[in-house]
C-alpha cells in the first residue's frame, strides 16, 4: 500500500515533468510562423542572427518560460492557501490575496508610468502584501480563523478588484489591454519580465516546501494540530505571506489569471495524495502545464489577435475539472 | 510525570469559564473530571492541553509552564484528543496514525524506523489492523474514535487528555476504549478525562473531580464523589447510588430534577425511595 504509493507518486511527478517539457516544446514551436522542432533546436542553439532566431530566442522561449513560472506560482499559491484555510475553494484571486497586487498593476497600466520591472514586480507583491494585511486585520479575534479568514478574504476581493476595474474603466486605456489585465494574459512579455519574476518563485517554492510538514499536520484541524505542536497562527502568517508573494509576482506579468490555484491543486492530490510534500511540487508541475498549453492556445487559437490566456486556462480547465469531480470517488 | 494547575483562569474573550483553579496530578493517575454542560470541563481540559491560553496562573508540566517550552517538545510527552475531529476525511487510518509522529521529526531527517515501528504499535493497540487503509470518511464513530486515539498514543505521550472519548461509541466499543485506557493507565500512562457516563466513571476512574460553575467542588475517589448528595449539587439530580451485588460496581441512577420536576412515570415511587442510596 505504502509502496504502491511511493510508486505512483514517482511516475505521477515524472510524467507530470515529460508532459510540460512537450508542451514547452509545441509552445515554442507554434504562432504566427508555424516552426518545425528542428527549426526551434536551431533557433535554441545557434546564435547566428537567423529569423528562426529571433522568433525562438527573443519571442516565444521567454513568453514559455513565463508561463511556467506564473502558472507553478499561482497553483502553488492556491495549495497553500487551501492547506492553512482547509477549504477546497480557496484561490489567491477569491480569497483576495492577489486583490492588491491587482490595484497596483492597474494603477501602473493606467498612469504608464515607468519604474522598471524589478520596481513593478517588488511594488505588486507590495500591493498584496497590504491586501492580506488588510484581510486579517479584518479577521483578527485574539487569533485568525480559517473561516473569519476566509470571508474576510472574499469581501476584500470583491471590494478591490471592483476598485481595480474601475481604475481601468476610467481610463483611456485600449479595451484590449484592460481586458488582458482583468482576465489574466502574457501578451508581449519577455526575457525582462521573466528575469524579474522568477527568483519570488524559486525562493517561494522553497519555502513553501519547508512548510510543508506542517502543512500536512494543519489538514488534521486547529486543535489537533495544536496539540500536536504547531505553532497554528505563525504558520498561517507564514504560508499566507508566502501566497502572497507568490501570486503578487504572477500577478506583476500576467494580470489577474484567475483558476489556475483553484483547480490545480486539486488535479494534483487525486494524482499524488494528500503528502504537502509532493502536492506542493505537483501543483507547480501542473501549474505550469495548464499555463503553458493556454498560453499556446490563446495565442494560436483566433489567428490574427489574441485571446486573453485566462480565458482558455478556465475553458479549458473548468470542463477537465468537472471531468475529474464525476471521477474521483 | 506531574501536571499541576496553579490558580488556573480561563475564559473566552469576556466569558470567564475556569476561575483560579489549582489542581495536582500525579504520574499515573486516572482522573475523571465530571459536571454538568457548560460548567468548564472542556475548558478545563483544552487549559491543561495548552490548546488554550490561561487568563491567569500557570500550567506546569513537570514543573515547567507548558506555554514557556516549546509547543513541540511538549507534544512528546502530552496528547490531547477534544471532541472535534473534524479534519482530512481523505487521509487513511494509517497515514493519520503516521501524523502523530510529527513532534518527533524534523525537517531534514524525516521519518525513521522507530517512527514505523510505534505507528505499528499504536495501530495494533487501537485493533486497527484491518482498518489501516480505509479513508477516514469511511469510518464509523466508534472507528474514527479508536484511528484519532491510535494517532495520540503514536505521540508517546506520557500524559493523555481526552474529551469525552466514549461519546457516540455503542456499548461495545464504549468498554473497549475504556479497557484500553484502563491498560494503558497500568502501564503508567497518565490519563485525564472529562465524561459524562456516571457509571462508567465509577468503573473506570481512580480519581473523580466534580466541576461546577468553573470551580473544584469534589475531588476524590469515586466513593467519595458520586454521593447522591454531591450528584444533587452538582448535576442538580436525584440519584440513586448503590453497589451493584453481581459485579461489586457502584451505579449511580438519577430519577429526578433537584428542582421539583419529576419523570410522569416516577411520581409514586419517588417519596420511598428518596436517600435510599448506598
Amino acid at each position: 500500500m505504502l509502496f504502491d504509493l511511493t510508486a505512483r507518486r514517482a511516475w505521477m511527478l515524472a510524467g507530470a515533468t515529460l508532459v510540460l517539457l512537450a508542451l514547452m516544446a509545441v509552445g515554442v514551436s507554434l504562432g504566427s510562423e508555424r516552426l518545425s522542432l528542428t527549426e526551434v533546436w536551431d533557433g535554441l542553439t545557434n546564435p547566428a542572427h537567423t529569423s528562426e532566431r529571433v522568433i525562438v530566442w527573443d519571442l516565444r522561449l521567454p513568453r514559455v518560460l513565463l508561463a511556467v513560472v506564473v502558472g507553478a506560482n499561482l497553483a502553488v499559491a492556491g495549495a497553500l492557501l487551501q492547506g492553512v484555510t482547509r477549504n477546497p475553494l480557496a484561490d489567491p484571486h477569491l480569497l483576495g490575496i492577489s486583490a492588491g497586487s491587482g490595484v497596483v498593476g492597474a494603477l501602473l497600466l493606467v498612469r504608464g508610468v515607468d519604474i522598471g520591472l524589478e520596481a513593478k514586480v517588488a511594488l505588486s507583491i507590495l500591493g498584496g502584501l497590504a491586501g492580506g494585511a488588510f484581510i486579517y486585520a479584518m479577521a483578527w479575534r485574539g487569533g485568525v480563523s480559517p473561516t473569519r479568514l476566509t470571508l474576510a478574504g472574499v469581501a476584500v476581493s470583491f471590494l478591490l478588484i471592483s476598485m481595480t476595474t474601475a481604475i481601468l474603466a476610467s481610463s483611456r486605456l485600449f479595451a484590449q489591454q484592460s481586458l488582458n489585465f482583468v482576465g489574466g494574459s502574457l501578451f508581449a512579455r519577455g526575457w525582462d519580465d521573466l528575469r524579474a519574476v522568477w527568483p519570488y518563485t524559486v525562493v517561494g517554492l522553497v519555502l513553501a516546501l519547508g512548510a510543508s510538514a506542517s502543512l500536512n499536520i494543519m489538514a488534521l484541524g486547529e486543535d489537533a494540530a495544536a496539540e500536536l505542536g504547531v505553532r497554528t497562527d505563525w504558520v498561517r502568517a507564514i504560508v499566507v505571506v508566502l501566497a502572497v508573494v507568490l501570486s503578487g509576482a504572477a500577478v506583476s506579468v500576467a494580470g489577474l489569471m484567475g483558476f489556475v490555484g483553484l483547480i490545480i491543486p486539486h488535479v494534483a492530490r487525486a494524482l499524488v495524495g494528500q503528502d504537502y510534500r509532493y502536492v506542493l511540487v505537483a501543483s507547480a508541475l501542473l501549474g505550469a502545464i495548464l499555463l503553458v498549453g493556454s498560453d499556446t492556445l490563446a495565442r494560436n487559437i483566433l489567428g490574427e489577435t489574441e485571446l486573453p490566456a485566462g480565458v482558455v486556462t478556465a475553458g479549458v480547465g473548468a470542463p477537465f475539472f468537472l471531468y475529474l469531480l464525476r471521477q474521483v470517488r | 510525570m506531574k501536571l499541576r494547575a496553579q490558580e488556573l483562569g480561563l475564559a473566552y474573550g469576556p466569558l470567564e469559564v475556569i476561575n483560579d483553579l489549582s489542581l495536582d496530578i500525579d504520574a499515573a493517575e486516572m482522573v475523571a473530571v465530571i459536571g454538568p454542560n457548560g460548567c468548564g470541563k472542556s475548558t478545563l481540559l483544552r487549559g491543561l492541553g495548552r490548546l488554550l491560553h490561561p487568563r491567569t496562573g500557570v500550567v506546569l508540566l513537570d514543573n515547567r509552564d507548558i506555554h514557556r517550552t516549546s509547543t513541540k517538545k511538549v507534544a512528546r510527552t502530552l496528547a490531547v484528543l477534544t471532541q472535534s475531529s473534524e479534519g482530512a476525511p481523505d487521509l487513511t487510518v494509517e497515514e493519520l496514525v503516521w501524523r502523530g509522529r510529527y513532534p518527533h521529526q524534523t525537517w531534514l531527517q524525516g521519518a525513521t524506523r522507530r517512527d514505523g515501528e510505534v505507528v505499528e504499535r499504536s495501530i495494533e493497540q487501537c485493533d486497527l489492523r484491518d482498518l489501516r487503509g480505509r479513508r477516514l470518511a469511511e469510518l464509523s464513530g466508534g472507528e474514527l474514535q479508536r484511528a484519532w486515539l491510535a494517532m495520540a498514543l503514536a505521540q508517546e505521550p506520557q500524559v493523555l487528555l481526552l474529551d469525552e472519548p466514549t461519546s457516540f461509541l455503542d456499548y461495545y466499543h464504549q468498554l473497549e476504549v475504556m479497557d484500553l485506557l484502563a491498560d494503558l493507565n497500568r502501564c503508567g500512562l497518565t490519563i485525564v478525562m472529562t465524561m459524562h457516563d456516571l457509571n462508567q466513571v465509577a468503573r473506570y476512574g481512580r480519581r473523580v473531580i466534580g466541576l461546577r460553575d468553573g470551580r473544584i467542588f469534589r475531588d476524590g475517589t469515586p466513593a467519595e464523589v458520586l454521593t447522591p448528595e454531591v450528584l444533587r449539587q452538582v448535576f442538580g439530580v436525584d440519584a440513586y447510588v448503590f453497589t451493584d451485588e453481581a459485579t461489586g460496581q457502584l451505579v449511580c441512577l438519577p430519577y429526578a430534577r433537584s428542582d421539583g420536576h419529576v419523570p410522569p412515570n416516577n411520581q409514586s415511587s419517588r417519596k420511598n425511595h428518596t436517600n435510599h442510596g448506598r
